[in-house]
């Protein structure tokens, strides 16, 4: 296998998977991201990490940076393969409720279940706006304020070099987002949320249930915001409870 | 003179983390950049000095293998690749 130009990249073999789980990441991130959850959640779930250009395996392409682009994208490959389920892990959450609205635009099947962790409900998300546009040394204060970054990754001399494109792409991404009403979902909800994230507040987490008329269930895990480092096999342990 | 490492020493470190042949793309295989730094680690010790972004750019063990070739590094030598990115431009 080499790298290839695939939205999606499966991290566990999907041959004998009975169920297929689409994973988006955080800001900056890629694939890579959901590799330790893929391990836990394989044989029967096949979790494929969403593969965006402009880092790890697409790092000779420019980054999207077109929030329809992307989700036209998106929208072109899940669901290829059935029964499947959608997951967003901390901005990666809105992703995949905005392309579970564009299925539905579509006249598309919608996943089985949505499953989103560490975000807010996307009528309260309020992405930073100028983000992407900080100067350098504000831009990596503000990044490095947030942790997640291993200490080891952060010690190297092109820490910056390598991950500052992708991340300003991100938060570029959903700089002009603003919230569009529209009928809630008629998807199941899985909300996972750290018991300890510093950021979230209850409203954020309890405002995801307007957003469908399905069954809503919130997952409190023994973490903080960053719950794929803190809390993996409690975060794993809810993806296959939520896609039983 | 003693023998420099061979390639499947240079294999095996990553395959400590994630199944991976020679053609196999790190990030594609599930290769974080945590587990890259100790790849690169263990690169070190084996007398190669490579930099965390080299594994970006040759992310394959049979494209690093070719680029330490080339840098005659086989031996030990070899500094980061400094090619920008066509796209890439520093920020405001």
């Amino acid at each position: 296998m080499t790298a290839s130009d695939d939205w999606f990249i499966p991290l566990a073999d999907p041959a004998s998977a009975l169920a297929h789980l689409y994973a988006l990441p955080q800001a900056g991130a890629g694939c890579t991201a959901f590799a330790g959850c893929a391990d836990l959640v394989a044989p029967d779930l096949a979790l494929w990490g969403l593969n965006l250009p402009g880092r790890q395996a697409r790092l000779a392409e420019p980054p999207c940076t077109a929030l329809p682009l992307l989700l036209d994208q998106m929208a072109s490959v899940v669901g290829e393969r059935g029964p499947w389920f959608l997951f967003g892990y901390c901005s990666g959450a809105l992703l995949a409720f905005l392309l579970a609205r564009l299925l539905r635009a579509a006249g598309r099947n919608g996943p089985a279940r949505l499953l989103v962790a560490s975000y807010p409900a996307p009528d309260l998300a309020r992405p930073p706006a100028g983000m992407h546009e900080l100067p350098p040394g504000e831009f990596w204060k503000e990044i490095m304020s947030y942790g997640g970054v291993p200490a080891s990754v952060a010690a190297q001399p092109d820490f910056r070099e390598i991950f500052e494109p992708a991340l300003r792409a991100d938060y570029q991404l959903l700089a002009g987002y603003e919230y569009v009403d529209e009928a809630p979902l008629d998807v199941p909800v899985t909300v996972v949320v750290g018991d300890k994230d510093p950021v979230l507040r209850p409203e954020d987490i309890n405002g995801w249930s307007r957003h469908t008329t399905g069954p809503v269930r919130f997952r409190s895990v023994p973490g903080g915001h960053w719950l794929l480092d803190d809390a993996l096999a409690d975060v794993a342990g809810a993806l296959r409870e939520a896609t039983r | 003179m003693t023998a420099g490492p061979d390639a499947s020493q240079v294999r095996e470190l990553f395959a400590a983390f994630r199944r991976v042949d020679n053609d196999t793309n790190f990030f594609e295989a599930g290769l974080t950049s945590h587990a890259l730094v100790q790849v690169l680690e263990g690169l070190r010790e084996l007398g190669l000095e490579l930099a965390l972004v080299d594994l970006y750019r040759f992310p394959t063990v049979r494209a690093l293998l070719s680029e330490l070739a080339r840098r005659g590094a086989f031996d030990g030598g070899g500094s980061a690749s400094r090619t920008e990115l066509p796209w890439a431009s520093p920020g405001p």
